[in-house]
């Protein structure tokens, strides 16, 4: 059976190092649907200008209308995208349908605007603008080459491939193509500004699709593998009427295995219900003992959300107690009391017993109070007349916690 | 697809409550079989180790309890369960885990009970009884796992879909409380010495809660239609 269990383990770790690799390539094809867009715009500009100087000395209407129409759809085009995308995906878009509007609507207005200027004023030489657009078209293709996979190096190449066409109007020495040149670069800056941004949400948000997929995959084959395992380990266990010992453990490396797949939603939990939890773990082994078990949580405060981490650590803390009170003080009760104060929160875990010795349960101890530290709280174990009392409490923590979707929030406002 | 039935021993009479298990690991099986069999007044008629096994049986007895995996060869438990509840029987979900989304998974597919598959004999043997009394074992994850989904769309109501089937009060102040109590380690008698109610009382209101459970999936799915055919589509 230990064999099973060993085998089951090794085959685990290489299906999780497999499992590495694959969300690897998911969060590329992620990221590829943003970096498909980002070209689109200004090619569909230059195509337009393009046809317009073409165009220009036999219809000089049909080139400002058509480049309206190039803008609109454009637009249409990306916000098309980009919704298509969020249907897919069933996933929040930071940058909402507006503002994307709005970004591009300024960013355009601003070209044109400029171009008409110089169109309107002063007849555009042919040849300057095909070979800035021959230059940006060669530098737009190297940057997608290059930059297949990666939306932050893609966009800022797409972007900066417009600086020959802006260099090169600059040096012509007229002032209006030297105005189309600075109208184009603050469009640039601020198609730019709005990718990184963009870009910076997307990241981060497929980050975080990628962490919740490989702890749903992680869970999944701790469900699906090791648990079956351990499970029939238990069952054959119990065949054997001689080897109690090996069914307690085999329980206990299920029921931390069952702690750690619970926990892995990451949700804060309100402090009251993490010990509702804790007594479930806590009865059986208790019973089990021959001790008796008094539930006190009542408290007519409302208790703190503990985030995941602090959800463990109090866990332990009152597993670990409890062990120590079976262990140790020939107890027949252990009351768990929990009171939420002006101060603050004291979960106490009071025994009848003999008593304890300090310096026994050293290490124990030292690991009770540095998890007590990492609650932000106090450990004490103290001998009073009715028992022997271990306190933990916790001071009301006034920092909300931040969750990523809330951080992200904040840095795109 | 073996099924093995077990021939009625002597002193077992025809009141006996019927149990059938589904669950297809052997020694898991042998296992519960062994559990269950031991309770008095409480004959396993059958042992399935699939869904077809299962509805085979279920085609021609009709136990007072089925005890079913969810986990199967041929599919997920939760088709047995949508079966037993549509035909009355209660079902209860063994299973080595309980992550919300397995727990909520089964209890919308109408199971009244949920029991960890690695629990020693005695606590087994508790719950079934307790089940066929009428009761509905909960352990405090899953009283916490109830309170949030029955509570959320409340606080997350969006004013732009009406609610449906009175969906903004599906649970009453009372099965809050209880639930409540019940996610913070409170077994059902404390809850009840707490509320000053019965014990009987309690079990109802725990039950109610699973079945609105169910019903509200069914709803559910209808607000996510009418949502996207008016607002979104």
């Amino acid at each position: 059976m230990l064999k099973i269990i060993a085998k089951e383990v090794s085959s685990f770790i290489e299906r999780l190092r497999r499992n590495d690799r694959l969300s690897e390539v998911e969060y590329q094809q992620h990221h590829r649907i943003f970096t498909d867009m980002s070209p689109l715009g200004p090619v569909l500009f230059l195509l337009f200008i393009l046809a317009g100087v073409v165009m220009w000395d036999y219809v000089p209407r049909l080139w400002l209308s058509l480049f309206i129409f190039g803008f609109i759809s454009d637009v249409a085009v990306k916000i098309a995208i980009v919704e298509y995308y969020k249907r897919r995906t069933h996933e929040q878009q930071h940058t909402g349908t507006w503002r994307r509007v709005l970004f591009f609507g300024v960013m355009y207005t601003s070209m044109l605007w400029g171009a008409s200027t110089l169109f309107l004023l002063y007849p555009m030489p042919v040849q300057n603008l095909v070979v800035g657009i021959g230059v940006f078209s060669i530098a737009l293709f190297i940057a997608i080459t290059l930059a297949r996979s990666y939306l932050p190096v893609q966009t800022v190449g797409a972007c900066l491939s417009f600086l020959p066409m802006c260099i090169a109007l600059l040096f012509t020495g007229v002032w209006q193509y030297q105005l189309l040149s600075l109208m184009l670069v603050f469009a640039l800056g601020m198609m730019l500004m709005m990718f990184r941004n963009s870009a910076e949400v997307a990241a981060s948000q497929l980050k975080e699709q990628a962490r919740r997929d490989e702890r749903d995959r992680i869970v999944r084959e701790l469900h699906d593998g090791m648990g079956g395992h351990l499970l029939s380990a238990i069952s054959l266990a119990d065949k054997e009427a001689d080897t109690p010992a090996v069914q307690i453990a085999l329980r206990a490396a299920l029921s931390e295995m069952r702690l750690l797949v619970n926990s892995a939603d990451g949700e804060p939990r309100e402090l009251l219900q993490v010990l509702g939890e804790v007594r479930s773990r806590i009865e059986p082994q208790i019973e089990n003992a021959g001790l008796e078990l008094i539930w006190d949580t009542a408290t007519s405060q409302p208790t703190p959300n503990l985030p995941v981490e602090s959800q463990l650590h109090l866990t332990r803390i009152l597993q670990e107690c409890v062990a120590n009170v079976i262990k140790h003080a020939s107890a027949s009760t252990i009351t768990v009391q929990a009171r939420a104060g002006d101060s603050g929160v004291q979960v106490r875990v009071v025994d009848d017993g003999q008593g304890i010795n300090t310096t026994e349960g050293g290490k124990g101890l030292d690991n009770m109070r540095y998890r007590a530290e990492q609650l932000g709280g106090r450990f004490t174990i103290k001998r009073t007349p009715e028992g022997t009392v271990a306190t933990l409490h916790l001071p009301h923590q006034h920092e909300p916690v931040i969750t990523p979707s809330q951080s992200i929030k904040l840095s795109l406002f | 697809m073996t099924s093995s039935t077990r021939p009625p021993s002597h002193g077992e009479s025809s009141s006996d409550k019927s149990l059938l298990i589904v669950e297809d690991e052997q020694s898991t099986r042998e296992y519960l079989c062994k559990g269950a069999g031991g309770i008095d007044g409480v004959t396993v008629v059958a042992a399935a180790d699939s869904i077809a096994t299962a509805m085979q049986v279920l085609h021609h007895t009709r136990p007072d309890l089925v005890l079913c995996d969810l986990g199967l060869p041929d599919g997920c438990g939760t088709t047995v369960i949508s079966h037993c509840a549509e035909q009355g029987i209660a079902a209860m979900v063994i299973s080595i885990f309980d992550d919300e989304e397995t727990v909520l998974q089964a209890l919308e597919a109408g199971a009244v009970g949920y029991l960890l598959k690695d629990q020693p004999v005695p606590v087994l043997q508790r719950a079934i009884v307790d089940l066929l009394a009428g009761g509905s074992p909960i352990t405090p994850s899953i009283a916490r796992f109830l309170l949030q989904r029955l509570t959320t769309t409340e606080q997350a109501g969006d004013t732009s879909t009406p609610p449906v089937n009175g969906e903004l009060d599906i649970l009453s102040a009372r099965e809050k409380e209880v639930l409540n109590l019940l996610a913070q380690g409170y077994k059902s008698k404390e809850v009840a010495g707490q509320l000053e109610l019965s014990h009987h009382t309690i079990a109802s209101h725990q039950r109610n809660v699973y079945a609105k459970l169910s019903v509200r999936n069914k709803s559910e799915a209808v607000a996510v239609a009418i949502k996207k055919g008016l607002i979104d589509p």
